[in-house]
């Protein structure tokens, strides 16, 4: 032990005599030394590890000249058996590299001309490469948090956006497929919200986008959040992500800390994801086919009484509820629907959740040609994917084609073209992207109605589907990028993108759903929107080593230009069934055209980095041992007009390999180690110019003083023009530990962001003329961990291995700043409430403690004598009694209102992850993903409605709303069952619009949204190589199964606790998540 | 081959670059539907700022005539003498009369619960204050245009704290652009004074009427404001401030004299009194009486508030003779205003035959009467609304000269320079008869003008039953009881307001 660490100082001191050069070659300039150079030609085989078998098409090129200076020459490749020979100066580094393959690294000396190269088959991920803002790294160089999912474990399950398949595998990223609408997404966060902005009302609420930026092959997309703050309400609402296969992509990358988001300037504010779709890479052509049969299943419906049930349920309620028996009477007798049941029209016992809900088969097809090498490469993508949805009268279906071409006409230049089309097309029926409303309500009918028929085809209740809503995308996109080696070192790109979308929406709604029936006739509205951009970036690198230091600066330009025009029409009142414009009712009709919207930014990159290598070649990995990367990316802004915006995006990164140090050289089981700091501030103007300027309107009819057209300013919101940009600022640090031979693989992050001056609408008082202004006052702090632990526990062998992932993410939110120096904010009609130092989005309750069992449980004002009441109501009606749910009174003044709400629970999660399992056993691979949320509360909104339906028994709006639950289960109070009872009486309709027990916003409806869910197990079997020979010249052949969705855990007593609005209410108008089968087939000629 | 592709890379560079560069232009925003206030001001031009002026006027109307009838519940029928006509019994004007506005506003049968509401009045206000920031930046507008600009804008955000005050007393009063923040209500005394050195600064920064000339050359008289309109209204202010800064009321009524000196004797024949024959021509708007009026032009489809038009409130034949009109006010106090025995034309050119007919008996009152149709609607008057006319600032004018005693003779001259039109005798008192006379006159020559409860509250004279019909005591008054109860809008997102405690 003695001797060990005697051993260690010296080396310790080394250390520091090598940082004390850093620092002097900081101030002096040094010239590295040149070595004179010697040919030898080098010969050998290269070999499969494993299998012994030899590697032919395996790249020899050479990683270092003879001096030790890093270059990039290819040399040559291995033919026949796997030989190869190159003449190289001794000294020389050359790396043996194959896809699928590790690199092997080897220097070049006199004595040895001959090697044996073994590759292992891949599972070093350090020398994949991770593209960190416009520069590759490769993983052990990189200082960033960074996550890179390969899309081979993703394929063979189907899915119509990629974001749906990484549920659980990207620690930090919270995906919660809160809707099953076929063609939109989900929501996705990175480490947290970063608003607390939200829009809508009541239930209807949802939370402003916290999207990040995706960038599909290096072009930044535009995302539906960008141009619609209500997320996807309006407009098509297919997620652009949607429109790229999921079969042609090569890997995802997810940019989580801002030392990496930095360097996408102020759109990747909430982190980056970045897709690189699949080039070709084979000299002879290939063509792949990935082809599905799917059938997707509606999830378990919700409980309902039907037929002779439901009308005994009712009558029994307003024979014993009812001011009095006769009224009660009265009232069976003055509706129909109870009465006279041996009408054929009311004896039924219709389950409308089965008109709506169905099962559906759908398939999917994809298509790749594609080949070439290095110097020359192509792809062609054809796709069609289909997804008919378990609602009646949805679905998506997506045709695209997308072609890529590499070409390197000589060594120092190479261009990449690429062009696509995509068309979605999607019908939402009777709803929106999020919901289905119409739907909700048609499911939720009486069930004495009757089923669809021949001479019930135009009842109200089925309107729902009569509703024709189609939504069509149609995308072209083309780009070129070039890459050119300019003398002294210099890189040279120049990125060139073209982006043009079509999204039209129709909707035809008939007449007899047209509420005012006054005016008859069904509407046709009409939304059309296109949007265009151009996207060049240009921008030179240099590198260079001097001494033990890398100097790198990359300087460039990035322009945006975006041009957005959009229309709506609706035509109101035109004979049934007749599409177009002919007969409509022009005083009811509507149109408007918002005519160009133009919105251009452009940014100057200034990235200088500096690295230390180690002196001596000779550490595990070849990786530098200090890493520092700072970087500033200014950006000129346009946002403000004619008040142009300098944001500076500064960054950080230093990385310490210490696995590479010398004093730990001796720990075997250590494959790697290194810790990661960053640092790193994203600015990003977020309010538009008319929040700064304000807006004028020009142009509005009926605008004239004295016979002159006017212009008043927009007295919605006020102008304000100081808006400071948002900045969200994050510190990030992490380990990276590989051990025993890499069974262990361990990434865990932690991480402290801070987003200031987020935007906000603050109501003003009404002296000022303008209802808001837009402040930038609120602060949120987002802190957590992350980690991630992926196990190889078996080595690999040829039969069988085993991979798993484990990955969670805790992130706590904190405000720490509101507007005008307030603690709290209640917003949106009470149902979220901002309060300083606690989480941004709390629930904000009525705090239930049960049923009164008697009327004398029910406390009474000592002023006045008088039970509790319910305020805005002064009736007898509003004392509590018996039955009534017992609201905790918290400002003592013996009226239950809005003022008795309560700051209870979280409506956002806290803990996300998943577990991931591969497994293969000769030619069949199974992967097993998981996915679970902990810790999050959610309101049952749904359950309190049906409960709430009981408040109509003549069920004289039988259409909608009437159906009942069969109560019988819960425990509510009755005459009979006084005592300890949970749920209020429902049966006490008179006095329910005043009471109001089965309001959703009561904690009596707030439970736990933990669960754990199986999102998908997904098999592939991969035919022999004697099928193949027997059935043509087939190269490869999968045969592929999945399920997903197949169960969630929990203890939610609703239906699905993930299928939440973003608020986490469970709203009976969600679209429910489908249970999908799939059997597939993937082949490769 | 390569050099082709060289020749490409080059090509895209330059391009690239090129576009990089040169685009500084391209780096705008734009949408057609609203302009951003970049566009609007810093790139604007004249036509805009005219289109943004024009925007205080309409919201001025909006406050006054469309959202509410402001003019006619504050100052024609509050305390006045004014009776339903039965079978309608319209409640307003009962509970209007015997100020019982608690009542009036719960009952809300006009739309008079919007009286009270004066987000309107401050979006005039802070337009007017949007116009005098920004109009620096307007590239290519000449310096006497931006003054005239200036002077709109400072004329009525002046004008729209004056009504305000007269309705609600203290407000809250700010001159910056976009003020944000909620503010308690500035003392009125202070708030008219500020009022009065806006207006006079502006003025004085032009003496020769150069940039705020008496008449707007090309526009009619009225439709925008001009010199005269500034005076009037400084005159009305320091007429106002006489009552609730009683110390200084010989101050005020100096500079009402002073300012109705410039306007009476200084106006080099802009205004003038028009025969009285061409009532119509004058209640019409845009003649040489008229200083400052609210815009209606009917064919462009603005139609004020039927209830905001106080013709529609007195005037039946013009819809058919079977209708009623709603209000009248009883023979009493018309037997009052025009004696039947004395000579005044007003009387047959403002009224119809039946103006001393039996009370509960229809009669009308013509004065404004210019019917008109407008989208299937009946108006009685589709003429602008006059806030300010020469006859009233010749009366205040004398009004001042009386209070004052300085100089009586003049005084008289211009009471009977008002008469002397209407073709009534002239009078020849003095002292208290002299302002007697001068009261009854503007009584008489302004009804129908929102001027009559003002009169009385700025004169003193709702205390006593020899003047008004509904008095309000000096105890009640003091208590705030001449004031309007704030909205309850006022009071959201705002917790320095204060309510009017009389009505609380």
């Amino acid at each position: 032990m003695k001797q060990a660490k005697s051993n260690y100082k010296p080396k310790y001191f080394e250390m520091k005599r090598i940082l004390h050069y850093i620092l002097s070659l900081f101030f002096v300039f040094c010239i590295g030394l040149q070595a004179m150079a010697q040919d030898i030609t080098v010969k050998g085989v290269v070999l499969n590890k494993d299998t012994k078998d030899s590697l032919n098409g395996v790249n020899i090129s050479i990683v270092r000249d003879a001096s030790g200076k890093a270059v990039n020459i290819a040399g040559t490749a291995t033919g026949n058996k796997g030989a190869f020979s190159i003449k190289v100066p001794v000294g020389t580094t050359l790396r043996a590299s194959s896809v699928g393959f590790e690199s092997h690294t080897f220097k070049v000396d006199a004595s040895n001309s001959f090697k044996t190269i073994l590759l292992t088959e891949r599972k070093n991920e350090l020398e994949e490469t991770v593209v960190v803002g416009i520069t590759k790294k490769t993983v052990a160089d990189n200082t960033a948090s960074v996550v890179l999912i390969d899309a081979k474990d993703l394929v063979a399950t189907p899915a119509a956006s990629v974001m749906d398949l990484l549920q659980g595998r990207v620690a930090g990223m919270n995906i919660q497929l809160n809707n099953g609408t076929p063609g939109m997404q989900g929501t996705y966060t990175i480490r947290g919200i970063s608003d607390i902005g939200v829009s809508g009302k009541g239930g209807d609420v949802y939370l402003n986008s916290s999207n990040p930026l995706f960038v599909v092959d290096g072009i930044p997309q535009q995302d539906v959040g960008e141009f619609n703050p209500q997320g996807l309400l309006d407009g098509s609402g297919i997620s652009p992500i949607s429109m790229v296969p999921v079969e042609d992509i090569e890997n995802i990358q997810v940019l989580k800390d801002a030392q990496a988001t930095a360097q996408y300037g102020s759109r990747g504010a909430y982190g980056v994801i970045i897709i690189t779709t699949k080039k070709g890479n084979s000299p002879t052509p290939k063509i792949e086919y990935t082809g599905r049969a799917k059938v997707s299943t509606p999830p378990r419906l919700r409980d309902v009484m039907v037929g002779m049930n439901e009308r005994n349920s009712r009558i029994y309620q307003l024979l014993n509820n009812d001011t009095s028996i006769y009224h009660g009477y009265w009232d069976i007798h003055k509706n129909a629907i109870l009465s006279d049941s041996l009408n054929p029209y009311y004896n039924n016992n219709t389950d409308w959740q089965n008109v709506f809900f169905r099962t559906t088969s759908n398939q999917d097809h994809n298509v790749r040609f594609s080949g070439g090498d290095k110097s020359f490469n192509y792809k062609v993508n054809g796709n069609y994917y289909q997804e008919k949805g378990i609602i009646k009268n949805t679905g998506f279906d997506r045709y695209g084609i997308t072609m890529l071409m590499e070409y390197q006409p000589f060594e120092k230049f190479r261009i990449m073209a690429q062009a696509g089309s995509t068309l979605g097309n999607s019908n939402k029926g009777s709803g929106n992207a999020l919901g289905q409303s119409g739907v909700a309500g048609g499911a939720n009918a009486s069930s004495l109605l009757p089923p669809p028929s021949l001479y019930t085809t135009t009842n109200d209740v089925l309107g729902a589907l009569g509703i024709d809503n189609r939504s069509t995308s149609l995308g072209y996109n083309a780009n070129i990028q070039t890459t050119y080696n300019l003398p002294y070192n210099i890189n040279w790109y120049n990125t060139f993108a073209y982006n043009y979308t079509t999204e039209d929406q129709e909707i035809k709604t008939p007449g007899n759903l047209i509420l005012n029936r006054q005016r008859s006739g069904s509407s046709l509205q009409s939304y059309g929107s296109n949007y265009s951009q151009i996207y060049i970036k240009s921008f030179a690198s240099y590198n260079r080593d001097v001494s033990i230091l890398n100097l790198g600066l990359t300087v460039g330009a990035e322009l945006d230009m975006r041009r957005s025009t959009s229309n709506n029409i609706t035509l109101a009142g035109l004979p049934n069934g007749v599409w177009g414009p002919i007969g409509q009712d022009a005083s009811i009709s509507s149109g408007g055209t918002e005519v160009s919207t133009r919105n251009n930014t452009m940014a100057i990159i200034l990235a200088p980095s500096f690295s230390v290598k180690d002196l001596k070649n000779s550490i595990k990995g070849g990786a530098d041992r200090y890493i520092f990367n700072p970087s500033i990316r200014p950006e000129l802004n346009s946002a403000y007009g004619s008040k142009l915006k300098i944001t500076i995006n500064p960054s950080f990164g230093f990385k310490w390999n210490f696995y590479a140090e010398p004093f730990l050289k001796d720990l075997d089981f250590l494959n790697y180690g290194a810790i990661r700091t960053t640092w790193g501030r994203v600015v990003k103007y977020r309010a538009s110019i008319y929040d700064v300027w304000g807006a004028y309107l020009p142009n509005i009819t009926g605008n004239t003083y004295n016979g002159q057209a006017y212009t008043p300013v927009d007295f919605g919101a006020m102008p304000k023009p100081d808006l400071k940009p948002v900045a969200s600022t994050t510190w990030n640090l992490g380990l990276d530990l590989a051990m025993f031979d890499r069974v262990i693989n361990f990434t865990g992050d932690a991480y402290y962001r801070q987003v200031d001056n987020q935007l906000s609408d603050i109501d003003l008082a009404d002296h000022n003329g303008f209802n808001t202004v837009r402040t930038t006052d609120v602060s949120l702090v987002n802190y957590g961990l992350e980690m991630s632990l992926g196990v190889t526990p078996f080595k690999q062998s040829k039969d069988f291995s085993m991979t798993t992932n484990f990955v969670l993410s805790i992130n706590k939110d904190v405000l720490t700043k509101l507007p005008n120096d307030v603690r709290q904010i209640i917003s949106n009609d009470n149902t979220v409430v901002n309060r300083l130092g606690g989480n941004a989005l709390s629930h904000f309750l009525y705090v239930n403690r049960g049923v009164y069992a008697n009327d004398s449980d029910v406390p009474v004002d000592p002023a006045t004598g008088k039970r509790l009441r319910v305020g805005g109501d002064n009736t007898d009606q509003a004392y509590f009694k018996a039955g009534d749910p017992i609201f905790v009174d918290l400002n003592g003044d013996y009226i239950i209102d809005e003022k008795d709400q309560a700051i209870v629970g979280n409506s956002q999660p806290r803990m996300t992850g998943g577990i991931n399992m591969n497994l293969r056993y000769k030619a069949l691979t199974v992967n097993i993903n998981t996915s679970f949320t902990l810790r999050r509360d959610i309101i049952n909104q749904s359950l309190a409605q049906r409960f709430g339906y009981f408040n109509d028994p003549t069920a004289s709006n039988g259409g909608y709303n009437g159906v009942l639950v069969p109560i019988d289960v819960y425990n509510f109070w009755t005459p009979d069952n006084r005592e300890g009872a949970v749920y209020p009486n429902p049966f006490d309709y008179t006095r329910v619009n005043i009471v109001k027990p089965y309001r959703a916003n009561q904690t009596l409806f707030m439970e736990d949204g933990s669960y754990f869910k199986i999102n998908g197990i997904s098999m592939a079997y991969s035919l022999g190589r004697r099928v193949l020979r027997f059935l043509g010249n087939i190269e490869r052949a999968n045969i592929t199964a999945s399920a997903n969705n197949i169960y969630t855990f929990s203890h939610y007593s609703g239906i699905n606790p993930e299928n939440v609005t973003g608020l986490g209410y469970d709203q009976s108008s969600g679209y429910p998540n489908s249970r999908t089968y799939s059997i597939g087939l993937n082949v490769t000629f | 081959m390569k050099a082709i592709f060289k020749y490409l890379a080059f090509l895209l560079a330059v391009l690239s670059l090129g576009c990089i560069t040169g685009c500084k232009d391209l780096l705008t925003v734009k949408n057609e539907e609203k302009l951003s206030g970049d566009e609007f001001w810093t790139q604007g031009n004249e036509a805009d700022v005219e289109s943004f002026t024009l925007s205080m006027y309409a919201f001025f109307r909006s406050a006054t005539m469309t959202a509410s009838p402001f003019i006619t519940s504050t100052g024609d029928f509050r305390c006045a003498p004014v009776m339903p006509f039965t079978p309608n019994n319209n409640s307003y004007f009962s509970l209007l009369a015997s100020n019982n506005l608690n009542t009036l506003i719960s009952r809300n049968e006009n739309g008079e619960s919007n009286v009270t509401d004066w987000k309107n009045f401050y979006k005039v206000v802070q337009s007017a204050n949007i116009l005098l920031e920004n109009i620096g930046n307007v590239p290519g507008l000449s310096e006497q245009k931006k003054q005239e600009f200036r002077f709109e804008a400072v004329f009525m955000r002046n004008l729209s704290f004056f009504m305000m005050a007269r309705v609600f007393g203290d407000i809250p009063y700010y001159t910056n652009a976009q003020n944000q923040s909620s503010l308690p209500r500035s003392n009125m005394v202070v708030v008219l004074n500020n009022c009065l050195n806006d207006l006079k600064s502006i003025l004085d920064a032009d003496p020769n009427a150069q940039n705020i000339p008496w008449l707007q050359p090309g526009q009619k008289s009225g439709i925008r404001p001009n010199r005269g309109a500034a005076l009037l209204l400084m005159m009305h202010i320091n007429m106002w401030l006489v009552r609730f800064d009683a110390t200084k009321a010989n101050t005020y009524y100096q500079n009402t004299v002073d300012l109705g000196n410039l306007l009476v004797n200084n106006n080099g024949g802009a205004y003038y009194l028009l025969d009285i024959e061409r009532s119509s021509d004058i209640f019409r708007g845009g003649s040489a009486e008229s200083l400052f009026e609210i815009a209606q032009n009917i064919n462009a489809g603005e139609t004020f508030n039927s209830a905001s038009n106080f013709s529609n409130q007195f005037t039946y034949k013009y819809k058919s003779i079977s209708d009623y009109p709603p209000a009248y006010f009883p023979i009493d106090f018309l037997g009052r205003l025009f004696s039947p025995e004395e000579t005044d034309k007003r009387k047959e050119l403002w009224f119809d035959e039946d103006i001393y007919k039996v009370d509960g008996t229809r009669k009308e009152l013509t004065k404004f009467l210019y019917p008109d149709v407008s989208g299937g609607k009946y108006t009685s008057n589709a003429g602008n609304q006059i806030v300010f006319r020469y006859a009233d600032g010749i009366l205040l004018y004398a009004e001042a000269l009386s209070e004052l005693g300085t100089d009586e003779s003049k005084a008289l001259e211009l009471l009977n320079l008002v008469r002397n039109r209407a073709g009534a005798a002239p009078k020849a008192s003095l002292g208290t008869d002299l302002k007697d006379d001068i009261y009854w006159e503007r009584v008489r020559e302004l009804i129908g003008e929102g001027q009559y409860y003002f009169d009385l509250v700025r004169t003193g004279k709702i205390h006593d039953p020899n003047y008004c019909y509904h008095t309000i005591s000096r105890a009640n008054f003091n208590a705030g009881a001449w004031t309007w109860p704030i909205h309850p809008n006022a009071f959201l997102n705002n917790t320095k307001m204060t309510d009017n405690m009389y009505w609380k």
